[in-house]
């Protein structure tokens, strides 16, 4: 699928040092308006780093990060303001309740009718009924829920996902899922980071594969079968999965987590 | 591989893991220059007075038979509390990964209690020896004699409380330690203490306290701890004191087998128990945990989260958005019970000033307990009053992510507490103000006064925010220095971690504040003649304007800080 909408995100040169480890080395991707973007790698390959510095959460060692047409470096508060960023924790106000987690982001974020929005996001995605609920007492599984509320409550126009479905019902799964193809319908781009290949492939426009910090593969699917093709790998009968072109990725790149620099 | 080898692979490992990984931190300069400063402390306050014999003074015989009466007494107490008010199931502290992998093992039940008292017994070890390093010398002048012997004190009085522990789970699991039968080990228990108390002051009546003397007082309690029943009833108790209080080798060596073989029945009596621990244990261990995540996730703001419907104003959804933080932070007040340590230092404060009330007339008193408060606020509020960085650390890559610049999240972060001290200084300025409305003050008119008042309301906030400000910029600066895990900065480096965090805060506290004295000092002076207190009033705004100019410079620079903050770093 091609699209050819505005770029939401462009990353170019994208690199984060930490002290002599490379965790990400010349990161260069774009995504567009209602494009769903795989990131995925083995462990230790520079994901989490890669979304953090996306998100604005730590800052990039080199390389230039655009957010809807804003620096994230030079303009940081429009850049941040279009973007949604759900860690693979849930990161929660202990003391804050279900629907004060939900009215401070709604403050942050400028939201106005935001009670409507929240209602409708509680809803969805069975909150209902927990609004007055401390995170102490909500499962796994409804932190992570909230922690999505709290991410879609402004309509972002980017989301980065860290894990989204841990912790999540099978039912949980569904509507997530779900939700996430809405969201890319109604033009939103999606960066996705999981080790659950049949979910990337099930539910990713294209598949950007790290390892050892630097990207080893980049496109649809059907792209990376045929450049693997191109290269010589010799593919087996019928249709690969996601599955099988990842391990034969990341079997050939380089080994261990991250390079030295 | 048995659980015998297993757990000297566990204590081992984790010993020599722990001291490699403080090697290894002391790499970076902060941690090497904490762990040399705790260090020093830890020798200057504690080690120089470990030595163990020669020319130190070792208490005489009298003083060690009197030191006993406490002993005893705290162990019969433990023991009877234990008995009495234990708790009701079979826990015994496991950790997670011991419960993970041992309790799933193909190991007999009796041997993972084997590991769980040589996990103690190891522990009470290290207790022994710290407590031989700082009184072995003084007491005995016989540090060995005296590890060995505090050493089996504390093992069996841990394995009794552990058989405690057990036997009363067993016995309610049985359905045979029921109301009835509590209060009726209860009565016999107040029952033998009348009788020792009727015995004592009947058979062993002691001199009256008018002919009391040490030597006197100390044959009393020999003579009474020596005289059956009393001496069959702490013979238990006394066996293992008497071997850690023995200052020859002839008295060590008779006091050894009675207190090994005390030693040996208990050992005995808790492997042999068949109460169910296991269930229990694994509760136990995952309300700690809990504790434990609830801990980190506030990184240190202290107390449990309280569920309560304050809030402290509507929140719009629209405006700046610093407004979302501090109202975030006025309901962390609330909720983690934070001021109540500010409330419980103000009453105490009040209730200390009512004792000179019969004296002095009650509105003056008050009135200089209120102000009195106010510097103190100064020092200890924002030391307490935890609600910004130092509580948000654990969240900070979601407030890293925020549309805000970093200016407006530390000016938010900050401002939350601020306000709250703030609020309760002008509170307790006015209250001192009014009480003190009626009662003349020779020179000092009503005007002076106000004037007093006022400068009082403007320079404490500022010294707040002032303070408050030092502390945000230690998290910001040093993030692995506010203590927030147990697991992370112990020991020593912890010690010199926090010495020096306080000893910066003093002397940055020093530094931000010299020049608004000198300006505000200069001014005042010059200003006296003319003004009297008018010019305290100059002054104090001139230095309350120095300060918030270095105020909003110190937010200007803490605000690139928290933009270029990694929260991964090391």
């Amino acid at each position: 699928m091609t699209f050819n909408g505005a770029p939401i995100l462009q990353v170019n040169g994208l690199g984060k040092i930490y002290g002599e480890l490379r965790a990400a080395f010349d990161l260069s991707f774009e995504v567009r308006l209602g494009e769903v973007l795989g990131l995925v790698g083995p462990n230790g390959a520079g994901k989490t780093t890669t979304l953090r510095c996306l998100a604005g959460v730590i800052p990039p060692t080199q390389g230039r990060i655009q957010i809807a047409g804003y620096d994230l470096l030079k303009d940081p508060v429009h850049a941040k303001a279009a973007l949604a960023f759900l860690p693979d924790e849930p990161r929660l106000f202990d003391y804050l309740t279900v629907r004060e987690h939900l009215n401070l982001i709604a403050r942050i974020y400028g939201v106005a009718d935001w009670e409507r929005r929240a209602d409708v996001l509680l809803e969805e995605l069975e909150l209902k009924g927990k609004e007055t609920a401390l995170p102490l007492e909500l499962s796994r599984g409804m932190k992570q829920k909230l922690s999505i509320a709290c991410g879609f409550l402004h309509e972002p126009r980017l989301i980065l996902l860290d894990e989204p479905l841990t912790g999540l019902d099978p039912l949980g799964i569904r509507r997530m899922k779900q939700s996430l193809r809405q969201r890319a319908e109604r033009g939103a781009g999606i960066v996705l980071s999981s080790h659950l290949l049949p979910l990337v492939e099930e539910l990713c426009h294209r598949i950007l594969v790290i390892a050892g910090g630097r990207i080893v593969a980049f496109g649809s699917l059907d792209e990376i079968r045929s450049h693997l093709s191109g290269a010589g790998e010799a593919l087996p009968a019928g249709r690969e999965s996601l599955e099988d072109v990842f391990i034969r990725i990341t079997s050939q790149s380089p080994p261990g987590p991250q390079e030295k620099a | 591989m048995s659980l015998a080898s297993a757990a000297a692979l566990i204590w081992g490992a984790g010993i020599r893991n722990r001291i490699r990984r403080q090697i290894q931190r002391m790499r970076q300069p902060k941690y090497l220059i904490a762990t040399l400063a705790g260090a020093f402390y830890f020798w200057a306050v504690l080690g120089r007075r470990v030595r163990f014999s020669g020319a130190g003074m070792q208490l005489p015989p009298e003083a060690l038979e009197l030191i006993q009466v406490p002993l005893i007494l705290g162990a019969m107490i433990s023991i009877a509390s234990t008995w009495l008010f234990g708790g009701d199931k079979a826990e015994l502290t496991f950790t997670d990964a011991e419960i993970q992998f041992l309790f799933p093992a193909p190991v007999t039940r009796r041997a993972l209690l084997s590991f769980r008292l040589g996990k103690s017994l190891l522990r009470t070890f290290f207790s022994a020896l710290i407590m031989t390093l700082f009184s072995a010398r003084w007491m005995t002048g016989q540090p060995l004699m005296f590890l060995v012997g505090a050493w089996l004190c504390l093992a069996t009085l841990n394995l009794h409380l552990t058989g405690a522990t057990l036997t009363r789970a067993g016995l309610i699991e049985g359905g045979r330690f029921g109301l009835k039968r509590r209060l009726g080990t209860l009565a016999i228990a107040l029952a033998a203490i009348a009788a020792v108390a009727w015995w004592v002051l009947a058979v062993n009546k002691p001199e009256t306290p008018s002919a009391w003397s040490w030597d006197s007082v100390a044959a009393w309690i020999s003579s009474l701890m020596s005289s059956p029943p009393l001496s069959w009833v702490l013979f238990p108790v006394r066996a293992p004191i008497r071997v850690a209080l023995a200052r020859d080798p002839s008295t060590f060596a008779t006091s050894l087998p009675p207190a090994l073989a005390i030693f040996a029945i208990h050992y005995a009596w808790v492997l042999s128990s068949n109460t169910s621990f296991e269930e229990a244990s694994v509760e136990a261990a995952e309300r700690r945990a809990r504790a434990l995540e609830a801990r980190r996730s506030r990184r240190g703001s202290g107390g449990p989260v309280v569920k309560n419907r304050l809030v402290p104003f509507h929140l719009a959804s629209v405006g700046r958005p610093e407004v979302a933080l501090i109202w975030k932070n006025l309901i962390a007040a609330v909720r983690v019970s934070v001021p109540r340590m500010l409330l419980f230092l103000i009453a105490t404060v009040l209730a200390g000033s009512a004792m000179l009330m019969k004296r002095f007339p009650v509105g003056p008193v008050l009135g200089a307990a209120c102000a009195g408060l106010v510097p103190m606020l100064v020092l200890i509020a924002p030391s307490t009053m935890r609600i910004d960085f130092r509580q948000d650390l654990g969240q900070i890559d979601i407030l890293r992510s925020f549309p805000m610049t970093g200016r407006e999240v530390v000016r938010a972060e900050m401002l939350g507490p601020g306000l709250i001290v703030a609020g309760l200084q002008w509170a307790l300025i006015a209250a001192a103000f009014t009480l003190s409305a009626g009662y003349p003050v020779p020179g000092i008119d009503v005007f002076d006064r106000v004037a007093i008042a006022l400068s009082a309301a403007m320079l404490a906030p500022a010294l707040v925010l002032t303070n408050l400000a030092i502390q945000n910029a230690g998290v910001l600066l040093f993030p692995a220095w506010v203590a927030f895990d147990p697991g992370h900065a112990r020991g020593i480096e912890a010690l010199g971690q926090r010495l020096l965090t306080v000893a910066g805060t003093l002397v940055v506290f020093f530094f931000v504040l010299l020049p608004s004295v000198i300006v505000g000092g200069i001014v005042g002076v010059v200003l006296r003649s003319a003004l009297h207190y008018g010019a305290l009033l100059v002054a104090s705004a001139l230095a309350t304007g120095l300060i918030a100019v270095e105020l909003l410079l110190a937010i200007r620079w803490l605000g690139a800080v928290f933009d270029r903050f990694d929260v991964t770093a090391p």
